[in-house]
């Protein structure tokens, strides 16, 4: 399994952040192999595999961002952990809201990791290496 | 006053102890004895023989004087007992007048006029007789004439004056009393005046004296008539009317009277013999009986007082202290009214020491005209039993010292105190009752006014729950009148489930005290007469009138403060979703700079700068963003404090300026757009409005206008309740999921940002709300979208309030 190339799926709308999600799991050599997807509507198509994105491999992984066009994340997050076959997709919420409220319901919503996105690059990459660690941990139990 | 005697009541123990039967026998004895006396030989005569010019020439001027006053010692025993008659007659008015001044009997005093002018009678009778005063006749007829005028006249005075009061029954006022004495007296001085005047002018008089006769002198016969009417028929009633010592002595003194009469009738032949002297000694004695008998009467009265005061000292001592410490003021009385006990409360509320009313009569402490009718009343009390307060207690008129007059309650019992009926007063000055209850009334209306306009319902109920009050404001909250509901179970102001559950909650409350509203006040649900319910603030007071628990709650309708509440409820949440809006998505641009910046610096620091383009781009495109963003911020939160000038604003006008603002736009997509002719005008602020439209005009050409002949189409339409205006496009149309969510803050259905900052919509919905209006999409997917803006007459400023509301440009 360490051995396969690890599927992410970023659930993103803004193109600059999601730019700079992928040049920082790029620089930090976690995968390369990233999916995106821009609103939450998209994501579910995704991860149902429906509509354009039949046939499209289940991601490992998703980053999900909460504020979303159309579908936002608390709806894409509460969804996919509902959905029997999805809901062992871990999710990492990457948002830029610091609301306790953002947090209280991604981790009710049974949110595997909650991150939020920094504004300065240090903290940013600190972000990615969390989250390198955290994905470390989850194969561990996960084998 | 009158009576001294209840009806039934036979002997009063007074009667034991002075014992007039007795008396009467010794008086009888009296004036037996002369008979005796004559029949032993004894002489009772005085004076007599005759000195004759020759023998008194004979005698020495010693023996003269000698003789002559033998002579005269007939008439010196005469005017003994004629003047101690006429002294009689004096005392007896005397006394009587005193007595008159105490009980205010007016019978008294017309005894004493009565016996006095019968005295004066004799004081002329006895001067003419001793040659003090010169009449026009001679010795013999004037004496016998004059004696016989005085017994006739005093006979029938006594028999008038008596009589009046003994037969007069309807005598109960006091003044009619003093009225009669005066007529009466001024009769009898009138009538004696004349006889005297007659007997001493007259030069022939009527001859009185036949001493050969069976009858020597006819007209003390005829004397003897009035005196026998007294004694057998007027005395006696009147003894019956007035069980007094002066009632018994004035029939005992008829005796000596009678006797009088007859010994002078058949016994006396001339002037000075034995009979005539017995007749003149018993007449002074028929007037000392009346003087003995009034005496022993005032004696008795003050023993009785004393005695009274000293058995009820001795038997109830304890009662003095009462009486001197009781605040109700006591006063006794005896059958004629006179005080007898004023006690310390009483010398307070009436001003009078005890010392000063004690033994007066108990009208001085009654205003006219009370004051007259009481002797009458307790008269009338005592001979019929006719009770007007005795045993019950009215509220009357008293009378203080300084002659005001106040409200009191007497209440007033019967004790018989050795024989003597006394009447016991207990009076309490109700000045302070009267005024306390006028403070009572005040306080009432006062409270009831309070109640009729306080802004709160207020309705009062007792512990089963039944409504006793139900003031002005209740009837206007619940929408029943106070007659409606008075008298009803108070549950039928609640709805199920309440209602079924009061009575128990009282009854709860009774037995445990387990309060769940009382005293804390709460917020519970009201229902009015039409079925509605609405919220009220209840706060519930107890309080216990006369040993009964009373609740009083005091209701306010709250549903306009409950509105209020949930709009600001609502704002508050509003303004924590957009502050929570706000902070994500200027962040967005901020992460964005940073990073990129960040690895701009990066790449430089390397020597990199194949993505210099790409980064700066990116990072101006952030910074554009940002401003964007604050300025849309700004519009909005002006949007949603300012509201300009109200007026009427036309819409064809309106729109077609907003067209023509975006006429480039337009142009290039090469879109149709339709703005109907004839649309209303509406009232409100025309730049807000001109914002709106704008804000729709762009969304349509942003988002609606993606056909291959893309169209926006504008209109409005009347209808019943105000103005739909619809801005119509035939484009791809929005999925109902997103209807509601488009005119959120920030809220775009287009992942590219670069065409908005999802502001517009928001700003759109802000400002129909402001002017009252609202705002709402109709689409489908692949149908294009309806955009409809709805503003209602009446609400917000969107519509003017005089006429006309809308009208056709």
């Amino acid at each position: 399994m360490n051995n396969r190339l690890v599927r992410f799926l970023l659930v993103e709308d803004d193109d600059d952040h999601a730019e700079l999600i992928q040049m920082a799991l790029a620089e930090n050599r976690i995968t390369n192999k990233v999916e995106r997807v821009k609103d939450g509507a998209e994501a579910m198509d995704y991860l149902r595999q429906t509509g354009a994105f039949a046939g499209k491999p289940r991601p490992d992984i998703v980053l999900l961002d909460l504020k979303l066009p159309k579908v936002d994340g608390h709806e894409v997050l509460q969804q996919l952990k509902t959905d029997e076959s999805l809901r062992t997709i871990p999710v990492v919420v990457m948002t830029t809201s610091q609301a306790e409220a953002d947090k209280v319901k991604a981790y009710y919503n049974h949110a595997n990791s909650y991150l939020t996105k920094p504004v300065d690059f240090g903290r940013f990459q600190k972000m990615v290496k969390d989250l390198k660690l955290y994905w470390g941990l989850w194969n561990q139990v996960s084998a | 006053m009158k009576a001294h005697l209840l009806p039934g009541h036979s002997k009063a123990l007074w009667e034991d102890e002075f014992r007039p039967a007795y008396w009467a026998w010794g008086i009888a004895s009296l004036c037996v004895l002369p008979l005796v006396l004559l029949w032993l030989g004894v002489d009772l005569s005085s004076g007599g023989g005759a000195l004759t010019p020759e023998a008194a020439g004979a005698l020495s001027s010693s023996e003269l004087n000698e003789t002559a006053h033998k002579l005269l010692r007939g008439s010196f025993t005469h005017t003994i007992l004629a003047w101690t008659a006429v002294c009689g007659a004096a005392f007896v008015m005397i006394l009587a007048l005193v007595h008159f001044r105490q009980t205010r009997e007016p019978s008294l005093p017309v005894v004493g006029v009565a016996l006095a002018c019968a005295g004066a009678i004799d004081v002329f009778h006895t001067l003419a007789i001793d040659r003090l005063i010169e009449t026009a006749v001679a010795d013999g007829e004037l004496i016998s004439f004059t004696w016989a005028a005085c017994r006739l006249f005093n006979g029938m005075t006594l028999l008038i004056g008596v009589g009046l009061f003994t037969f007069s029954r309807g005598i109960h006022s006091v003044r009619l009393g003093n009225v009669l004495v005066v007529i009466a007296s001024a009769g009898f001085i009138l009538a004696t005046y004349f006889i005297i005047r007659y007997c001493a002018a007259s030069s022939v008089l009527p001859q009185t004296l036949f001493p050969d006769a069976l009858v020597k002198r006819p007209y003390d016969l005829c004397a003897l008539a009035p005196y026998l009417i007294c004694g057998v028929a007027v005395f006696p009633l009147y003894l019956r009317r007035h069980r007094t010592l002066f009632a018994y002595s004035l029939l005992w003194s008829v005796m000596p009277h009678i006797a009088t009469q007859l010994y002078m009738a058949f016994g006396s032949v001339r002037p000075n013999d034995s009979c005539f002297n017995i007749a003149h000694g018993l007449k002074a004695v028929s007037y000392l009986v009346p003087i003995i008998g009034l005496s022993l009467e005032n004696v008795r009265t003050y023993r009785t007082l004393n005695r009274s005061s000293a058995a009820l000292l001795k038997s109830e001592s304890t009662m003095q202290s009462v009486l001197a410490t009781a605040v109700d003021a006591i006063i006794t009385i005896n059958g004629r009214g006179i005080i007898l006990s004023f006690n310390h409360a009483a010398e307070k509320m009436f001003g009078y020491a005890r010392t000063e009313v004690v033994g007066r009569n108990v009208n001085v402490l009654m205003p006219p005209p009370y004051s007259e009718e009481h002797d009458g009343y307790v008269a009338n009390f005592l001979r019929t039993g006719d009770a007007k307060i005795i045993g019950i207690g009215r509220e009357v008129v008293g009378r203080h010292k300084n002659g005001s007059t106040f409200p009191m309650d007497l209440a007033v019992s019967q004790v018989e105190i050795e024989g003597e009926i006394i009447f016991a007063g207990i009076v309490r000055d109700v000045t302070e009752r009267k005024w306390a209850e006028a403070e009572l009334r005040r306080n009432e209306s006062m409270m009831r006014s309070v109640l009729t306009t306080a802004v709160d319902g207020i309705i009062t109920i007792n512990e089963r729950g039944t409504i006793l009050s139900f003031n002005h404001a209740a009837e206007m909250i619940f929408g029943y009148a106070e007659s409606e509901v008075l008298s009803c179970n108070v549950n039928c102001l609640m709805p199920s489930p309440y209602a079924g559950q009061h009575d128990d909650y009282i009854t709860n409350f009774l037995r445990t005290g387990d309060a769940k509203i009382i005293g804390i006040g709460r917020e519970v649900a009201g229902l009015r007469k039409d079925g509605s319910t609405f919220p009220m603030d209840l706060s519930v007071s107890q309080v216990e009138i006369e040993g009964e628990t009373i609740f009083a709650g005091i209701v306010r309708d709250v549903t306009e403060r409950k509105q209020a509440e949930t709009e600001l409820e609502r704002k508050n949440a509003e303004m924590e979703q957009f502050v929570y809006t706000v902070s994500h998505d200027l962040k967005s641009p901020l992460v964005t700079l940073q990073g990129f910046s960040s690895h701009l610096w990066q790449d430089a620091q390397a020597g990199r700068t194949d993505r210099f383009e790409d980064y700066t781009q990116r990072i101006h495109r952030a910074t554009e963003r940002m401003t964007q963003l604050i300025d849309d911020l700004l519009d909005l939160s002006r949007v949603g404090r300012v509201v300009g000038e109200t007026r009427p604003v036309r819409l064809t006008q309106l729109i077609q300026q907003c067209r023509a603002r975006l006429d480039k736009l337009i142009t290039d997509k090469g879109i149709t757009v339709t703005i109907q002719k004839d649309m209303p005008t509406i009232l409100g602020d025309e730049a807000r409005l001109s914002q709106v439209f704008d804000n729709l005009l762009t969304n349509a050409i942003k988002y609606g206008c993606d056909a291959a002949e893309p169209r926006i189409d504008i209109g409005a339409e009347v209808f019943d309740q105000g103005v739909r205006v619809f801005v119509k496009d035939n484009g791809r149309g929005i999925p109902s999921a997103y209807h509601h969510k488009i005119f959120g803050l920030f809220e775009r259905l287009d992942t590219d940002k670069s065409k908005g900052t999802g502001v517009g919509l928001a700003i759109v919905k802000r400002i129909v709300q402001v002017h009252g209006g609202h705002v709402w999409v109709e689409s489908n997917p692949g149908e294009g979208a309806v955009f409809r803006l709805e503003f209602r007459a009446g609400r917000g400023v969107s519509v003017p309030s005089e006429s006309p509301i809308l009208e056709k440009v």
